[in-house]
C-alpha cells in the first residue's frame, strides 16, 4: 500500500492512498510521482486474518498525511486473482476487499472522498463481442464472479456521499515491477530476450482487446485529481479495437529481442473472442495503439538494461 | 421461423473506405442496417454487428457526414485516418478495427449492393470458402472500353504474378474474420491486399453479380494509379522477378566459362585468328569477372529474395476453423 501526498505545500491537502503495486498499481504509482506527489510505502498483509488487516489500515488512518485533509482519494488496484484463479482464491481477494471498503467508508468522515476500483471487462463480458453500455456482465468463471461482487459491494458498503468510480479493464498490457502478474505482451518480450517458448491460453486468431497500463493510469489519476467523481459512474477503458494474437506476434517481432516462439495451449474456453463495441468507453478517451505502445515498452526495458 | 436456425452467434462487419462518398453514405448505411433488420426478423443464424466506415483523407466533406451517421446509428464506426493512404490501407485498417466472424468490404458509391451481401456469404459457406469475390456478370463501366480494359489488366496481372486468382479480385469481397485480420496485419504499405490473402488461404470463389459503375464523375483511377497498382500486385505477389535476376546470373557465369574455354583453345589451336596483341587475355579477364559478378549478384538476389517474402509477412502456416460454416448452411439451404 503506499499513500502518497502532494509535494507541493501550496496545493490543498489530497492525499491518495494507493492499494496494489502490481502492473496497474505501479503505473499509477508512476504518474502520481510525475506529478510531483510523494508515496510512502505501508506493508499490510494481504490474505491473511481480515481482522489483523483491519488493525493495520486503523493504524494508517492515524497517519499525518491522512489528518485535516481537503480530499481523500483511495485506489483500489490490487487483487491478486487472475482469470485462472480458483474460486478460494477470489474468496480471500473478496474479504480483503470488504475490509477496504469498510475501511474507506471509516475514513470518508468529514472530507470529500472518492473511491475508484479496477474491474475486469474481460472477466465480466467473457465470450462476448462488440460489448457495449447495454452489454448485460455474463462472467463464467470464479474470476469474473469475483468482479462483479466487488462491484456490488462497493455500491453497498460505500456511503453516498463517497463518490465511487469503476473503471472496466479490457486486456491490459504494461511493465509489472517483479514478482507481480506479467501481462502476454511483455512476457513474450522477456521470454524472446532469453529464448525461451511462450504458452498461451487459447489461439492464434483468438480476438482480445488490448489497452496499455500506462494510457490507463493517467486517465485515473488525471480524472481523480481533477475532482471528476461527482457521481457513481462505471466506465470502460479499452481499446475499442479487437487483435488477434497473430497481429500482436506480428507487431512483437521485429522489437523483440530475439525470436518469438510460442506454443499454443488447448483451453476450451479461452479461445472465445472479447471485443468491444464502439462508444463504450468516455468521451475523451485515446488509448494509445498496439504498435506504439509496445514500442515504448520495449524501449523502457531496453533503457533499464 | 427462428426456432428452425442458431441463434445469431455469427457477426458479419462491414468495412467500406470513403474517400469521396459524401452524396452516398447515407443511402449506403441505410440498406446496410436494412440488411441486417433483415435478417434479424427472419431469425438468421447471422447478424450485422457493426458497420466500419474509414475515411481516408476524404476532401469533399464525407467528414461530417460520418460523424453524423456514428451519432444517429450505434452500429456504425467510424475510423478516421491521418491522412490519405489509398483504399487497400484504408480497408486493411477498418479490417483491422473488425470483430466479426466475417468481413465484408465494399465500397462508397453503391457499385456494389449491400443485399448482395447475403449472396456472397451464402456461397462462402456453401463450400467453406474463406474469400468469396463478387464477379461482374454484364457490364460494369458505361464505357465498353472500360470494361474490355479491366478484363485485359487483370489478364495481365494474372500471369506477371502467376496467380490465377488475380482475375478474380474485386474491393466487393466476403472473407472469413480470421484469414481478414491475419492479411491486413501482414500487409505493408505497398502490399496488396488481395495478395496477401491468398497467402493464408486457396479457398477463394466468386459469385456473378451485377455491379454497375453509377458514378457521374470520372474514376478515381488514372493510368498512374492503375500502374502503381499493377506495380504493388507485383512486388506482393512473388519473388518471381527476383529469381529471374539470380538465374540469369548464374547463366552469365556458364556462359562466360563456356566463353573462356572457347578463347583459350581459339589461342592455342589458331593463334593468328586474331591479330591484336593481349585481345584474349583480356577478354578472358573481361569475360571472368563479368560472370563471377552477376553471378555473385544472382546469389545475393536469392538472399534478398528470402528477406523480401519474410518482410512481405508471408506464413510458414496459419490456422483456420471453418467448423462453424454448418451452423449457417440450414439457412442458405432454404
Amino acid at each position: 500500500m503506499l499513500v502518497f501526498e502532494s509535494a507541493s505545500a501550496l496545493k490543498h491537502r489530497q492525499p491518495v492512498v494507493l492499494f496494489g503495486e502490481g502492473l496497474l498499481g505501479a503505473a499509477v504509482a508512476a504518474e502520481l510521482r510525475l506529478r510531483g506527489f510523494r508515496g510512502r510505502r505501508i506493508p499490510i498483509a494481504w490474505g491473511a486474518d481480515s481482522g489483523r488487516l483491519a488493525r493495520q489500515l486503523k493504524k494508517v488512518s492515524q497517519l499525518d498525511s491522512l489528518q485535516g485533509r481537503d480530499h481523500l482519494i483511495v485506489l483500489w488496484c490490487a487483487g491478486a486473482a487472475g482469470f485462472g484463479s480458483s474460486q478460494d482464491e477470489c474468496e480471500l481477494e473478496l474479504a480483503d476487499f470488504r475490509t477496504v471498503l469498510e475501511w474507506t467508508a471509516e475514513c470518508a468522515g468529514s472530507a470529500a472522498t472518492g473511491f475508484g476500483m479496477l474491474s475486469s471487462a474481460g472477466g465480466l463480458y467473457e465470450g462476448q463481442r462488440l460489448v457495449s453500455s447495454r452489454s448485460v456482465p455474463a462472467p463464467r468463471r470464479p474470476y469474473g464472479e469475483l468482479k462483479l461482487r466487488e462491484e456490488d459491494l462497493a455500491k453497498q458498503h460505500l456511503p453516498v456521499s463517497v463518490a465511487t468510480r469503476v473503471y472496466r479493464l479490457s486486456t491490459v498490457f504494461g511493465e509489472a515491477p517483479r514478482p507481480a502478474r506479467q501481462g502476454l505482451i511483455a512476457v513474450l518480450l522477456e521470454n524472446a530476450r532469453l529464448g525461451r517458448t511462450t504458452l498461451i491460453s487459447g489461439e492464434l486468431t483468438t480476438l482480445r482487446d488490448f489497452v496499455w497500463s500506462g494510457d490507463i493510469a493517467q486517465w485515473i489519476v488525471r480524472e481523480s485529481l481533477a475532482g471528476g467523481w461527482s457521481d457513481a459512474a462505471v466506465e470502460f477503458l479499452v481499446a475499442g479495437k479487437p487483435t488477434s494474437i497473430h497481429e500482436v506476434l506480428h507487431v512483437l517481432e521485429p522489437l523483440a529481442r530475439g525470436p518469438v516462439r510460442v506454443q499454443f495451449v488447448p483451453d476450451v474456453s479461452n479461445p472465445e473472442h472479447i471485443t468491444f463495441s464502439p462508444g463504450v468507453y468516455p468521451s475523451g478517451w485515446s488509448p494509445t495503439d498496439l504498435a506504439t505502445a509496445v514500442v515504448r515498452l520495449g524501449c523502457r526495458r531496453t533503457t533499464r538494461r | 421461423m427462428s426456432d428452425q436456425f442458431s441463434e445469431a452467434n455469427t457477426v458479419v462487419s462491414t468495412v467500406t473506405p470513403v474517400f469521396r462518398g459524401r452524396e452516398t453514405l447515407v443511402e449506403l448505411t441505410r440498406r446496410l442496417l436494412s440488411v441486417g433488420d433483415s435478417w434479424a426478423a427472419a431469425g438468421a443464424p447471422m447478424r450485422l454487428g457493426e458497420i466500419l466506415l474509414v475515411d481516408d483523407g476524404s476532401t469533399d466533406g464525407s467528414a461530417e457526414v460520418l460523424d453524423q451517421l456514428e451519432l444517429e446509428h450505434d452500429l456504425v464506426r467510424v475510423i478516421s485516418l491521418s491522412r490519405n493512404y489509398g483504399q487497400h490501407p484504408a480497408t486493411s485498417a477498418g479490417i483491422l478495427h473488425a470483430s466479426g466472424d466475417w468481413i465484408v468490404t465494399l465500397d462508397e458509391d453503391l457499385q456494389h449492393e449491400p443485399e448482395d451481401i447475403e449472396r456472397l456469404l451464402g456461397r462462402a459457406v456453401a463450400g467453406s470458402e474463406d474469400v468469396v469475390y463478387a464477379a461482374p456478370s454484364g457490364h460494369v463501366h458505361r464505357a465498353a472500353y472500360r470494361d474490355l480494359a479491366s478484363r485485359g489488366y487483370k489478364r495481365f496481372l494474372a500471369w506477371a504474378t502467376n496467380n490465377p486468382s488475380v482475375r478474380e479480385f474485386n474491393s466487393f469481397r466476403m472473407m472469413r474474420g480470421s484469414i481478414a485480420r491475419a492479411a491486413a496485419a501482414v500487409s505493408a504499405h505497398d502490399t496488396f491486399l488481395d495478395v496477401a490473402l491468398t497467402w493464408f488461404t486457396n479457398r477463394i470463389a466468386s459469385v456473378p453479380l451485377g455491379l454497375r459503375d453509377s458514378r457521374q464523375g470520372t474514376s478515381s483511377y488514372s493510368v498512374r494509379r492503375l500502374i502503381s497498382h499493377a506495380r504493388r500486385a507485383l512486388v506482393s505477389s512473388q519473388t518471381k522477378w527476383l529469381r529471374i535476376g539470380a538465374l540469369l546470373g548464374l547463366l552469365s557465369l556458364v556462359c562466360a566459362v563456356v566463353l573462356m574455354v572457347w578463347l583459350v583453345v581459339q589461342r592455342l589451336l589458331a593463334p593468328d585468328f586474331v591479330q591484336v596483341q593481349g585481345w584474349t587475355s583480356t577478354m578472358i579477364a573481361v569475360t571472368f569477372f563479368g560472370g563471377l559478378l552477376s553471378c555473385l549478384v544472382g546469389v545475393l538476389l536469392e538472399y534478398v529474395s528470402t528477406l523480401v517474402l519474410g518482410a512481405h509477412g508471408k506464413p510458414t502456416f496459419f490456422v483456420v476453423d471453418r467448423r462453424r460454416d454448418a451452423e449457417l448452411r440450414p439457412y442458405f439451404g432454404k
